[in-house]
C-alpha cells in the first residue's frame, strides 16, 4: 500500500474529513431517533425531537409556576376547531393550568394512545369513546380517579346520568366523567307517509305497527330491486333491538353474556322476518348502493328509506343538508310487551396511566366534564351527560318550536338508555353480534344458533381476559 | 506488495499441507478502509439491528407471552400456539381465505402481466405513454384506490355490473356476499400489476435478438418463438415474479381495512387483517405476534418449495440444459 503514501497528504485528510462527517451523521441520527432522556424531575418527560405535542412538563408547583399539559383529542375538522375554542378559553381563564391540545382523528387516537402508554409517553389527558373506557380499565390503562373525584368539591357523581357514569366505573372505581352523550330515537319521513295514506302525526310505536307501515312504504320487489325501502331493522345498531325487545346481552354481576334468551332471539327473528320477506340479499344490494349516513346522500334525506333508526347526531345534518324536508321524531319503536329503550354513547374524560402531570390534568377534566360539555353542545350539536344540562339546546338547530320538540325526545331517552356491555372484550362482542346479524340476513343459521355461536365464542374471550386481568 | 508476508500455516489435522493459507495482519491503511466502509454502512447497519432485527425478536419474544400493551408481557409459553391451532375457527378461516387469494391472484397477476409486457415490448412510437400510463395504477395510495374500487364493484351502480347488465349477464353481488367478496378482491389486485409488467419488460428486453432470428429461419410462427424463445429465457423473471407475488398476495391488508372489515360473514378475513385486530383491537398482542410468526414460517416454506422447484424449469442464460 505504499502507492497511497506517495499521494500526498491531502488523500488521507479527505478521507478523516469524509470519516468524521459519516460518523457524525450516524451519530445525530441516533440521538434524534431515540430522543436521549432528560435527567427526571419526579413528573418530567423526555423530550423527542418530533414529539412536538409533549411539551415539558413540571411537578405539580406551588401557585405561581404554570403547569403544562398536553390534550390528545379526536375531534377534528370542525369539531376540532370548536375543541380549541374550549381549550383557549379555559387556558385564558386562568394561569395555573395551560393546555396544549393536538389532534389525532379517530381512528388513530386509540392506536397512538395505546402506544404511547406502552412506551412511557401518553398525554396527560385525553377524551376517549366512553365504551372503550373499560377495555383500557380493566388493563390498567387508565387511571381511577376516585381520589381526585373526592378532593374536587364541584363533582358529584349523582349529578351525571346513571346511564353515562355507571358505564365508566368497574368494580368499585371510577375511571372517566362522561362528556358528551347521544342518543337514538326514530324518524319518518312525512311526506312519504302521506303518500301511502299514512298518518305521520301517529307513529308506530310497536314493531307490529312498523311492519304494516312499511310493507305500504316500500316500492319494488327482490327481483327487480327496490327503489325505496320503507324500513329493514338493521340500518343501526344490532344491540338496541335486542333492548327493545327486551332483552340483556350481559349480566355484569355474573359475567356472562346472555345473548340466547327468548327475548333476543325473538329481535333477531324480526330481522328475520324482513331477511325473508324482502330478501336479504336483494335488501343488501340496495343498501350498498345507498350514501353514507349523514351527507347529502343520506338514504333518509334523499327520502330512499321511509322509516330509519338515527342518532341525536344526525338532526343537524338534517337541517343542514335536507332543510325543507317534513319528518317526526319519535322514541324507538318496541316489541310488544316491552317498553322504551335506546342506548346512550358518547365519549369520556380520562387520564391515560403514566400521565406526567395528574393533578393539573384532572383540574383540566373537571373543567371540561362540566363547563367545556356546556359550551360543546351548542356548537357540536351533540348532547349532555349532566342532569341539569338537559336544557342546553344546540346552535346549530333552528330554535323552533319542532326543532325544540325533537330535541326533547332525544333528551326523554337519557332517561331509559342502556350502555353497551360493561366488559373487556366489548369489541370482539360487537363484531361477533354484527357476524350473528348477518348471518342471519343471508340465511345461513337460524336466529337461536347465530347468537349461541356469537354467546359461546364470546364468553370464551371474556373469561381468559377477566382470568388474566 | 513489500509488505505482503507470506507465510505457510499447517491446517489443523493435515501433515502435508499443499495449500499455504495466506495469513497476514491487514496493512494499516487497508484497516482504515475497512474502518471507512463499516462507517459507511453504519447507518443501514442501525436500521437492519434497531428497526428489523429488534422488533422481529421482540414479536418472537412476545408470540410466547400474553401482551394487552398496556401490561407488562406475561410468559405463557405455547398457549398462543395451542389456541391458534386447536381452539381458534376463525384462524384457519383467515388462512383458508388468503390461500384462497393467493393461489388465484398471483397466477392471474403473472399471466396478464406477461401479456401486457408482451404488448408493450414493441418499438412503435408513443409505446412510452402506455408503458406509464399502464404502471400509474399502482402508484395511486391504496386507501383512495380501494374506495374506488368499492364503488366500482358495487352491485347495484357499479361500473362493472352495470357493464355486466348490458350484455344480460348476471351481476354478482360482489362485496355484500360471501362467494363473491374474495373473486372481488382478486379483480382488484389485478389493478397493481405494473410494476410486475415494467420488470417483465426488462427481462424481455434481455432476450437477444439473434434468438428470435434463428427462430425465424428455422420457420418458427409467433407462438413457437413464445414457447421455445421467450419464455424459457424469462423463467428467471417470473420466478423472481412469482416469489414477490407470493410473499405480497399473503400480506394483503389496507383494501380488507378499507372496505370489508373481514366481512359478510368473514369471507374477507384475511391473515393479515386478523392479526392487526388482535393486535390493535382486542388487545392481544402477544398471540398477534404468534400469528405473524406463523405467517413468517408459512410465507418461507412455500418461498423454499419454489425455489427447490426453480432449479427444474428456470433457465439461466449461460446454462447447458
Amino acid at each position: 500500500m505504499s502507492d497511497k503514501k506517495e499521494l500526498g497528504k491531502s488523500r488521507l485528510s479527505r478521507r478523516e474529513l469524509l470519516r468524521g462527517f459519516v460518523g457524525l451523521g450516524a451519530v445525530s441520527v441516533l440521538a434524534g431517533c431515540t430522543g436521549l432522556p432528560v435527567p427526571a424531575q419526579n413528573n418530567a418527560q423526555p423530550v423527542a425531537a418530533d414529539q412536538e405535542e409533549q411539551a415539558e412538563t413540571q411537578q405539580q408547583a406551588p401557585s405561581g409556576e404554570v403547569a403544562n399539559i398536553a390534550y390528545w383529542t379526536f375531534w377534528a375538522d370542525r369539531w376540532g376547531e370548536f375543541q380549541r375554542e374550549i381549550v383557549e378559553e379555559y387556558n385564558k381563564s386562568q394561569s395555573e393550568v395551560q393546555v396544549e391540545m393536538l389532534i389525532a382523528p379517530w381512528g388513530e387516537l386509540n392506536t397512538k394512545l395505546l402506544t404511547a402508554i406502552s412506551a412511557g409517553t401518553p398525554p396527560d389527558f385525553t377524551i376517549i369513546g366512553r365504551s372503550d373506557a373499560i377495555e383500557y380499565a380493566v388493563r390498567g390503562g387508565i387511571l381511577p380517579l376516585d381520589d381526585h373525584i373526592s378532593a374536587e368539591p364541584r363533582i358529584n357523581l349523582d349529578d351525571w346520568f346513571e346511564v353515562a357514569i355507571t358505564e365508566v366505573q368497574w368494580k368499585g372505581q371510577t375511571f372517566a366523567l362522561p362528556f358528551e352523550s347521544g342518543t337514538y330515537a326514530a324518524w319518518l319521513n312525512s311526506a312519504l307517509f302521506e303518500e301511502v295514506g299514512l298518518d305521520p302525526s301517529t307513529p308506530p310505536t310497536i314493531w307490529a305497527e312498523v311492519d304494516a307501515a312499511a310493507e305500504k312504504l316500500t316500492l319494488g320487489d327482490a327481483n327487480s330491486g327496490y327503489e325505496r325501502l320503507g324500513f329493514y331493522p338493521w340500518n343501526s345498531r344490532t344491540d338496541i333491538l335486542g333492548w327493545l325487545a327486551g332483552g340483556e346481552w350481559y349480566d355484569e354481576e355474573n359475567q356472562k353474556i346472555t345473548a340466547v334468551t327468548p327475548e333476543n332471539i325473538a329481535a333477531f327473528e324480526w330481522i328475520k322476518q324482513y331477511a325473508d320477506k324482502y330478501g336479504g340479499e336483494a335488501i343488501e344490494r340496495f343498501t350498498s348502493g345507498l350514501g353514507g349516513g349523514d351527507t347529502e346522500d343520506d338514504p333518509f334525506l334523499r327520502g330512499r328509506v321511509a322509516i330509519s333508526f338515527k342518532g341525536s347526531w344526525s338532526m343537524s345534518a338534517k337541517y343542514e343538508y335536507a332543510p325543507d324536508l317534513p319528518f317526526v321524531i319519535w322514541p324507538l319503536p318496541y316489541r310488544e310487551g316491552a317498553s322504551n329503550a335506546s342506548i346512550n354513547q358518547g365519549s369520556a374524560c380520562v387520564l391515560p396511566k403514566g400521565s406526567p402531570n395528574p393533578e393539573a390534568a384532572f383540574k383540566f377534566l373537571t373543567f371540561m366534564a362540566i363547563d367545556g360539555i356546556a359550551m360543546w353542545v351548542p356548537k357540536a350539536a351533540d348532547m349532555v351527560s349532566r342532569k341539569d344540562q338537559t336544557e342546553i339546546f344546540p346552535e346549530a338547530l333552528p330554535d323552533t318550536e319542532e326543532a325544540h320538540a325533537w330535541w326533547k325526545v332525544y333528551n326523554d331517552a337519557l332517561a331509559y338508555a342502556r350502555h353497551e356491555p360493561k366488559m373487556p372484550v366489548r369489541l370482539f362482542w360487537n363484531e361477533q353480534l354484527d357476524a350473528a346479524r348477518d348471518s342471519v340476513i343471508l340465511g345461513q343459521k337460524s336466529p337461536e344458533e347465530a347468537l349461541q355461536e356469537a354467546q359461546d365464542a364470546t364468553q370464551k374471550e371474556l373469561d381468559s381476559a377477566l382470568a388474566s386481568g | 506488495m513489500a509488505q505482503d508476508v507470506i507465510s505457510s500455516v499447517e491446517l489443523q489435522g493435515k501433515k502435508d499441507s499443499a495449500v499455504f493459507k495466506r495469513r497476514r495482519w491487514p496493512s494499516r491503511s487497508s484497516l482504515r478502509e475497512n474502518v471507512t466502509a463499516y462507517l459507511f454502512a453504519l447507518p443501514w447497519l442501525l436500521n437492519l439491528l434497531l428497526l428489523i432485527a429488534y422488533p422481529v425478536g421482540a414479536a418472537i419474544y412476545y408470540s410466547f407471552t400474553e401482551y394487552s400493551i398496556l401490561q407488562p408481557p406475561r410468559w405463557v409459553g405455547l398457549q398462543n400456539y395451542r389456541d391458534m391451532f386447536v381452539e381458534d375457527p376463525l384462524f384457519w378461516t383467515a388462512l383458508y381465505n388468503t390461500c384462497y387469494y393467493a393461489v388465484f391472484a398471483v397466477p392471474l397477476g403473472l399471466i396478464i402481466s406477461l401479456w401486457l409486457a408482451l404488448l408493450l415490448n414493441q418499438h412503435i412510437p408513443g409505446i412510452g405513454f402506455f408503458r406509464s400510463t399502464f404502471f400509474l395504477p399502482s402508484i395511486v395510495p391504496v386507501v383512495a384506490a380501494s374506495v374506488v374500487w368499492a364503488w366500482i364493484l358495487n352491485p347495484e351502480f357499479g361500473l362493472i355490473n352495470d357493464l355486466l347488465g348490458r350484455v344480460g349477464l348476471y351481476r354478482p353481488p360482489w362485496l355484500t356476499s360471501e362467494h363473491w367478496s374474495k373473486p372481488a378482491f382478486i379483480i382488484m389486485s389485478l389493478w397493481g400489476i405494473g410494476p410486475t409488467t415494467i420488470i417483465f419488460l426488462a427481462g424481455l428486453q434481455d432476450i437477444p435478438q439473434h434468438l428470435y432470428e434463428a427462430a425465424e429461419i428455422d420457420g418458427a410462427n409467433p407462438l413457437q418463438k413464445l414457447w421455445s424463445v421467450t419464455l424459457p429465457l424469462l423463467t428467471p423473471t417470473i420466478f423472481f415474479n412469482l416469489v414477490v407475488g407470493l410473499i405480497n398476495a399473503f400480506q394483503i391488508f389496507t383494501q380488507v381495512y378499507i372496505i370489508s372489515e373481514g366481512g359478510p360473514l368473514w369471507s374477507t378475513l384475511f391473515y393479515v387483517y386478523y392479526l392487526w385486530q388482535h393486535g390493535f383491537r382486542f388487545f392481544k398482542m402477544g398471540y398477534a405476534s404468534a400469528l405473524a410468526l406463523v405467517l413468517f414460517v408459512i410465507i418461507m416454506i412455500l418461498t423454499s418449495i419454489v425455489m427447490i422447484s426453480s432449479k427444474r424449469w428456470v433457465y439461466y442464460e449461460a446454462e447447458q440444459r
